[in-house]
């Protein structure tokens, strides 16, 4: 039942100065082997660790034997986390599922012997970037984004990013099997990024524009964002699918395009100020709420306006940044660029600043570290706010563009209501307008119900499995789910819970699966075990474990 | 593959209309107008080719895809062509320099640390240029230990270089070694280079009876050297990718532990553990803030200063304390008793003889109290004031001194400094220079500061003048030079010495403010890698040098010889 970090770096959990305590009975042991977990032959010389609050020593760490046996002796009894590494392999708790796995439980009649610990063997994606003279590409920002399930759904993710070095190389190892795309960002090393000003002939440039060199359209180029294979999006992108131990290649060729260039003119035209500061950030959609910063370069060419050049076309964020004195504001704008244009500043929508506080149902700050996320519906930008020790937040350095925003509250928090001042809101989505400072009060409920208990197969005790405690309209209460994975002896233990209706499932083979969607629930929730709880409640139960 | 290359040579040929609308501003066409042209009537008309070749300075072989950019009037650009060739047409007369640049290739002078640019003359029968690129230098390996390659092993890569005269070595970058135990530094200059590897986290391995011990791999230069003064240097000749595969050999690692005792309001005690380099390479040292007692994780024998340190948020005073521990086991009962670091205060005088009498001699100094105008405000910062470490490490901590806050007589203070000799670096904000700087009895011009354990120091008084004076001359060239730097390196402090580049003035050079003293003057083709602050290395010039003492106020004139270092 260890939920563990994700780094998977062990718990620290002793001090050098411990009480003294009775000398607990130090005679249960836990050994095994490390297997590899595709073909199951021994894996010599890992290194394999355990951790428990009982054990003073914890972590203890041991080499296994070249025939991948490993014991540990004179342990108390606990329940311990076991884990292995070992190089070429992915590191691994026993059984372990996610962020889940199976807890070794030693105590009498318990037998933690002969354990199996499977390694998966790590894979990696390699290649070479070039350029269009076929020569390699030193300093492309390589991407690499996962595809698969996160949280029971489907998603993308950013696996990694990296630089390459001067013979175009990236690696990326350690990887766990799944789907990858690779997309790189890249600006070709001969480009002159230089403004180039439009003026129309019937334009005149205005006073104290220095008119910049002109510069020959064929080092005006750019190299647009590239997908494996060869695609300029996400929707045209090739998965490329990585199975254990699989050492995949994938080099990508970049072709430059035309470079477009942009002029920006100051929210505030007139009166040029020299205390005022302008300037541009552009970001490009990778897909699925990722955003990469685009190697554009903009640059101040008269007082109050700029021109970014060296922009692939597509679709951008263009945040636009002001600053006078100590005040700031963004206007921000989502751009289709196809050809060179101008941009009047004041016709974006101002950014507006959110802040607010986060109360317990019982009108207490919410004194526990945690985040606040605002996902927006349009962009699908997740914006983060860190909550601090007073419940307040703030997104700092961060400003919402005008949108609706779903607010979600990390740990094992439900939100109970949610009001804004100077904004709409309803449900759990807030409406921004333009140039506004929200401030946003949200109350949360935590969850203090508790519910242990074993998972059964046949009348046996079943490690490994899944236990998932299903919210009633489930689609609506995502953050009212919990989770846990059956230690050794069958035992489970579920945490934090709201106050409530539930129905609680044991399922043997759900961990690749989709599993918080309502047809995939649908078919199990019938034979699962309805559970009805209340503050503080706590209970327990055997749950029949279905395949 | 080459189509692209000539699509953009020709692309650039076919644009001759951002020529014509070029209004002509810029500042090089005074440089230009001011020398002869070549074919001065037909500039307006007839326009001129220029072609050449670029090629790698080592093999002698043209440099495919290589930037080429020209400034005649504006600036133009091409890539070269297969075999390194490329023409620009439809120039008009003129004088140009030739930027180079290629991802791989250095222009040489960033390798001879010179501003000098070769010009051409563009014109009819403008003969072809053949132009070099340095190609860069790679130092790439794999470390392995008991049979397997070593992955996450810290690489640092150092280089010797001179810096104000000085040889210098100091880091350049480091990386961890991949998942094959491979590094590779790239884009390096020619030069001598150093590595310095690990540690390697401890490893835990079942030793029975005892329990498990940690083992792992300890760290080291290249090859095999416990310090830099042994380490092997690496050559870097220009385009050599030096392979270096090194194997280290596995150890037992120990622990240190022991108690720290501290001043009740000294909080959060942090235990180090610095190697030669003076890097920390001791990851979650535990300290019990009741008892004080501490333990290292496992750590490779070998020399080491343990440094705890504490801080008190109230008084933001820290707190330190070092022990020298030679680990060649398990080392218990080590005792540590931190004390505060010492705050040092300094105050800035600032004597002014300037505009009194027209920039006569004074006989006395009058003092103000700020510089020229007597509009400088009186609380302004007139100087910062480092201290440096004298050891022999790279990761150093450098203190630097702050205003004194509400304090208007222009005092300064440098807080928190631990105990230890310290080189004393002293910059004026304004236009003036450090005429002394004593600390009790020591000359800090001269010597270092030393700081002794929970002691005081002597107030850091520190004088400075702005009488400086002035110094002009004629460089004699030979026939190939028509540029030079002029190089004034002070008798007291070499590493203060000041330079200037002249050119298309005849030799003509003017020092506008020295400090009074006395100098060694030179007449140099480039000063980057000069190590003039050594004094064997001057010897060599000594012919040519010319040796010059300076009084306040005093406008002196001195002619030099040109000396031509060569690479």
């Amino acid at each position: 039942m260890f939920l563990q970090p994700l780094s998977l770096v062990l718990l620290l959990f002793s001090l050098p100065q411990q009480p003294p305590a009775p000398a607990p009975a130090l005679q249960f042991r836990i050994s095994g082997i490390v297997v590899n977990a595709v073909n199951g032959q021994p894996i010599s010389r890992a290194q394999v660790s355990i951790g428990s609050p009982k054990l003073p020593d914890s972590p203890r760490t041991v080499s296994a034997s070249d025939d991948g046996r490993f014991v540990f002796e004179n342990l108390p009894a606990g329940t311990y986390q076991l884990t292995a590494r070992r190089k070429g392999y992915i590191q691994q708790a026993y059984k372990q599922h996610e962020s889940f796995s199976t807890g070794i439980v030693v105590g009498p009649d318990l037998n933690t012997d002969n354990l199996r610990l499977e390694l998966r063997p790590a894979a990696s994606l390699s290649g070479q970037i070039f350029d269009e003279m076929n020569d390699p590409v030193r300093n492309a920002q390589v991407n690499l984004l996962r595809q698969g399930l996160r949280s029971g759904r489907l998603a993308t993710w950013r696996q990694g990013q990296i630089t390459t070095d001067d013979e175009g190389h990236y690696h990326f190892g350690y990887l766990a099997p799944g789907n990858y795309l690779v997309a790189v960002s890249a600006q070709p090393w001969y480009a002159q990024q230089v403004p180039r000003l439009h003026t129309r002939p019937d334009q005149t440039v205005s006073e104290g524009v220095t008119r910049p060199d002109p510069v020959d359209p064929a080092f005006d180029v750019t190299y647009p964002v590239t997908f494996f294979s060869n695609a300029r999006d996400i929707s045209g992108a090739s998965p490329i699918t990585l199975h254990p131990g699989d050492a995949a290649t994938v080099d990508i060729t970049l072709q430059p395009i035309p470079a477009l260039h942009l002029i920006i003119r100051s929210p505030s035209p007139g009166e040029p100020n020299q205390s005022e500061r302008f300037w541009a950030n552009i970001t490009q959609p990778l897909g699925d709420g990722l955003e990469e910063h685009v190697q554009a370069r903009s640059q101040e060419i008269a007082p109050g306006v700029i021109e970014v050049s060296g922009l692939p076309p597509g679709r951008f964020t263009l945040a636009l940044n002001s600053s006078k004195g100590n005040e700031s504001t963004t206007r921000s704008q989502v751009l289709q660029v196809i050809q060179d244009a101008e941009i009047n500043a004041s016709e974006a929508l101002p950014s507006s600043s959110i802040s607010g506080v986060i109360k317990k149902d019982d009108g207490s700050p919410f004194s526990r570290p945690t985040n606040l996320q605002f996902r927006s519906s349009t962009t699908r930008t997740v914006l983060v706010a860190q909550v601090d020790l007073n419940g307040e937040f703030a997104l700092k350095g961060q400003n919402a563009m005008p949108g609706t925003y779903e607010v979600t509250v990390a740990g094992a928090v439900a939100i109970r209501s949610l009001t804004a001042d100077g904004a709409k809101v309803s449900g759990h989505s807030v409406e921004i307008g333009p140039g506004q400072n929200v401030r946003v009060s949200v109350v949360v409920s935590e969850g203090s119900g508790q519910v242990k208990g074993f998972a059964l197969k046949d009348g046996k005790p079943m490690d490994g499995v899944m236990i998932v405690l299903v919210p009633q309209d489930p689609e609506r209460n995502r953050e009212l789910f919990r989770r846990d994975q059956s230690d050794s002896d069958g035992s489970f233990n579920l945490s934090g819970i709201l106050p409530g209706k539930y129905t609680l499932i044991a399922l043997e083979n759900a961990w690749d699966s989709d599993w918080s969607s309502p047809g995939f629930l649908q078919k199990y929730l019938a034979a699962g075990e309805p559970v009805q709880i209340s503050a503080n409640d706590k209970l327990q139960f055997k749950v029949q474990v279905q395949p | 593959m080459f189509r692209t290359t000539l699509a953009l040579l020709l692309a650039l040929t076919c644009s001759p209309l951002f020529v014509a609308t070029l209004p002509s501003s810029s500042p090089l066409d005074y440089v230009a107008a001011a020398l002869p042209l070549p074919a001065q009537l037909s500039a307006q008309t007839r326009t001129y080719s220029i072609r050449g070749t670029v090629v790698n300075s080592v093999t002698g072989e043209g440099i495919r895809g290589a930037l080429v950019q020209i400034y005649l009037g504006h600036q133009r650009a091409l890539l070269t062509g297969p075999d390194g060739r490329f023409q620009f047409d439809n120039l008009p007369a003129g004088h140009t320099s030739f930027s180079l640049q290629k991802p791989g290739y250095f222009p040489i002078q960033q390798i001879i640390h010179s501003e000098f640019q070769p010009m051409v003359t563009i014109g009819p029968d403008t003969p072809p240029v053949i132009l070099k690129l340095v190609p860069e230098g790679v130092i790439h390996g794999r470390i392995s230990g008991d049979g397997e390659p070593l992955e996450s092993l810290q690489v640092h890569l150092l280089a010797e270089r001179i810096e104000s005269g000085r040889k210098v070595r100091s880091e350049q970058r480091s990386l961890s070694t991949n998942e094959d135990g491979e590094f590779r530094f790239a884009d390096l200059l020619p030069g001598k280079y150093f590595l310095f590897f690990g540690p390697s986290g401890g490893e835990s391995v079942s030793a029975g009876g005892s329990g498990p011990r940690a083992q792992g791999y300890g760290s080291s230069f290249y090859s095999s050297a416990p310090d830099l003064t042994s380490a092997a240097p690496i050559d870097l000749t220009p385009g050599k990718h030096e392979e270096l595969n090194v194997v280290l050999p596995l150890q037992p690692f120990f622990r240190i532990s022991g108690t720290i005792t501290k001043p009740a309001i000294a909080q959060n005690v942090n235990v180090m553990v610095l190697n030669a380099t003076g890097q920390n390479i001791s990851r979650g040292s535990r300290v019990d803030p009741v008892s004080g007692t501490f333990q290292t994780q496992g750590l490779p024998p070998g020399p080491y200063v343990v440094r705890a340190s504490a801080f008190d948020n109230k008084t933001q005073q820290s707190f330190s304390a070092f022990a020298p521990v030679n680990l060649v086991s398990d080392a218990s009962g080590l005792h540590l008793t931190l004390t505060p670091d010492t705050t040092i205060s300094a105050n800035v005088l600032v004597e002014s003889t300037r505009g009194e009498t027209g920039g006569g001699r004074v006989p006395s100094s009058v003092v103000v109290s700020g510089f020229g105008d007597g509009n400088s405000r009186s609380n302004a910062v007139r100087a910062y004031i480092t201290l440096i470490p004298q050891d022999a490490t790279f990761f150093r901590t450098r203190h630097g001194s702050q205003p004194v806050k509400d304090d208007e007589s222009g005092s300064l203070v440098i807080r928190n400094v631990p105990d230890g000799t310290y080189t004393v670096e002293i910059n004026p904000t304004g236009p003036g220079y450090v005429a002394s700087a004593r600390s009790g009895f020591t000359n800090l011009l001269r010597e270092p500061l030393t700081v002794a354990v929970g002691g005081s120091v002597q107030p850091i008084q520190i004088v400075l003048r702005n009488d400086f004076a002035s110094l002009e001359g004629k460089v004699s060239y030979n026939a190939q030079a028509d540029s030079a730097y002029v190089l004034a390196i002070p008798e007291e402090a070499p590493q203060r010495a000041r330079h200037l580049f002249t050119k298309n003035a005849g030799g003509a050079y003017m020092f506008q403010q020295l400090a009074p003293g006395s100098y060694k003057l030179l007449a140099l083709d480039r000063i980057g890698g000069f190590e003039y602050a050594n004094s064997e290395v001057l010897r060599k010039y000594s012919s040519k040098m010319r040796d010059v003492t300076l009084y306040p106020n005093q406008k002196a004139s001195v002619d030099l010889e040109f000396v031509q270092l060569g690479e």
